[in-house]
């Protein structure tokens, strides 16, 4: 049986039963969504992976305190949102600039991919997704990013949310309507 | 439709949620018009721009690889710690049995000596009694462990274990050994007597002497056996009568030591504190004691 047919339940059984490398499916299907949930919420791609990796680390150490009637997504944007609040306590230091991402991008490429003109595009990129995410207001970023990176039905958003559906469908279209309009005027800046 | 849709029907029409009327119908309308059309193509265009810049700076496997390096890591290491503490308790009881061996092995080896040693006991047997020129009530246990210790007056000496006797010590000496087999004293000037169970040997100035004559002895007699009691004459008439009496008009009157109990003070009571001086007669001393004991 192909393991995109398990259910998030049956794979932290699988892993409670001792099956360890089996929280890697839950890796697979959700560390996108973990990432783009702290995107939009910080502003330095070094420390977005650095939680996701965190938030994943915790979930496994935690897994025997899932309740398997909630939803594992939202079990998990809940860890999530606890290690990025610890994570900013400690650090307490202010949101980072487009400049300082792009020079902490600049740094962790020395080390690993050194083709510039990936790390252009990469950069690029990063700079798009920051002012985009900012012209949005923070309740309808964490469904946006999730319809539209994740690909996340309506109903699949609303319970990792706990939100009710309409709320959902609302922050949504309203995320678009402003995108929508952000889009226009960089076209016509450019 | 010919009413241009709202904008939240219109930016829908790619989401799976929606019903095949609402789409077909705001398929045909945007086939019709070339506003909404636009408006369509410009959410779709802002959306697919969003979603290729995370894609671009979203490294796919990357954060799983990371995250599981990290779990194993730790997996393993949680793992370890289990397993070590899985034995912990053998670390944790290690000294405590350790400690429980030799106190068992100090039992066995130790005690026999201080056993052997307690065996044998000194106890002052007068209230006078003098060890190394300090005065020991009566009934005060001698410490034998610092031998020698030079006595004054009389002591019991007894022995607990196999060998059972007591004797008794009068007059002076230096004991320098207190063991069962071996009481010796050195410098003496002291009778011995014997009081229970076997002949003791003993060892004066390097002579044994073999103590076993049973004498049996009593506090009273042995603190003052030899001695007169001085006690202060008793006024037989109060004191208003006969006037008062000057310390220095007592005149020392000498009583059997027999008539004296244990429990009566030295030999100084107080005038005032004394009965008149009358002669005293037993009542029933010519009436035979009836066996009902009246």
């Amino acid at each position: 049986m192909n393991s995109e047919n398990h259910s998030d339940n049956e794979i932290v059984q699988a892993v409670l039963a001792g099956a360890t490398e089996r929280f890697g499916e839950l890796l697979e299907r959700y560390e996108k969504l973990v990432f783009s949930f702290l995107l939009s919420r910080l502003e330095n791609l070094q420390e977005v992976e650095d939680i996701s990796q965190d938030t994943f680390v915790k979930a496994f150490r935690h897994l025997k305190s899932f309740d398997c009637s909630r939803k594992f997504t939202a079990w998990l944007l809940t860890i999530a949102r606890n290690v990025l609040i610890d994570h900013v306590r400690k650090s307490s230091r202010s949101v980072a600039s487009t400049e300082l991402v792009t020079e902490v991008m600049l740094r962790e490429s020395d080390n690993e991919d050194c083709n510039p003109q990936m790390l252009n595009l990469r950069r690029e990129s990063w700079r798009k997704v920051v002012n985009m995410i900012n012209t949005l207001s923070e309740e309808v970023r964490d469904p946006f990013v999730m319809r539209v990176v994740n690909e996340m039905s309506y109903q699949e958003i609303a319970d990792a949310l706990e939100l009710p559906l309409q709320t959902v469908k609302n922050r949504i279209f309203k995320a678009r309507s402003l995108l929508r309009e952000k889009r226009a005027l960089y076209e016509e800046m450019s | 439709m010919k009413k241009c849709p709202d904008k939240q029907l219109l930016y829908s029409i790619d989401d799976p949620e929606l019903n095949i009327d609402d789409r077909v119908a705001l398929e045909s309308h945007l086939q019709a018009c070339p506003r909404c059309r636009e408006e369509v193509a410009a959410v779709r265009s802002a959306e697919e721009a969003f979603k290729a810049d995370v894609n671009g700076i979203f490294r796919s496997g990357e954060i799983r690889k990371r995250a599981m390096n990290e779990i194993i890591k730790n997996h393993s290491i949680e793992a370890e710690r289990h397993k070590k503490a899985k034995y912990m308790w053998l670390w944790v009881l290690a000294p405590g049995l350790a400690i429980v061996l030799l106190a068992a092995l100090f039992h066995a080896v130790v005690p026999r000596q201080s056993t052997h040693q307690r065996l044998v006991t000194c106890q002052a047997h007068s209230d006078n009694a003098m060890v190394n020129e300090k005065i020991y009530e009566f009934g005060r246990m001698v410490e034998l462990q610092h031998l020698p210790v030079e006595l004054n007056g009389s002591f019991i000496f007894t022995s607990a274990g196999q060998q059972a006797w007591s004797f008794e010590h009068c007059g002076v000496s230096t004991l320098v050994k207190a063991e069962q087999q071996a009481v010796e004293f050195v410098k003496a000037s002291a009778t011995f007597n014997l009081l229970s169970g076997d002949p003791v040997t003993v060892k004066i100035d390097g002579s044994n002497l073999v103590i076993g004559e049973l004498k049996p002895v009593d506090r009273v007699t042995a603190t003052s056996a030899l001695e007169t009691i001085i006690v202060p004459a008793v006024a037989s008439e109060p004191a208003d009568i006969i006037g008062d009496i000057e310390p220095d008009q007592v005149m020392p009157v000498e009583l059997p030591v027999s008539s004296l109990t244990a429990e009566a003070p030295e030999n100084q009571l107080p005038a005032s504190e004394t009965a008149p001086h009358e002669e005293l007669v037993n009542p029933f001393l010519d009436k035979p004691l009836l066996i009902n004991g009246n």
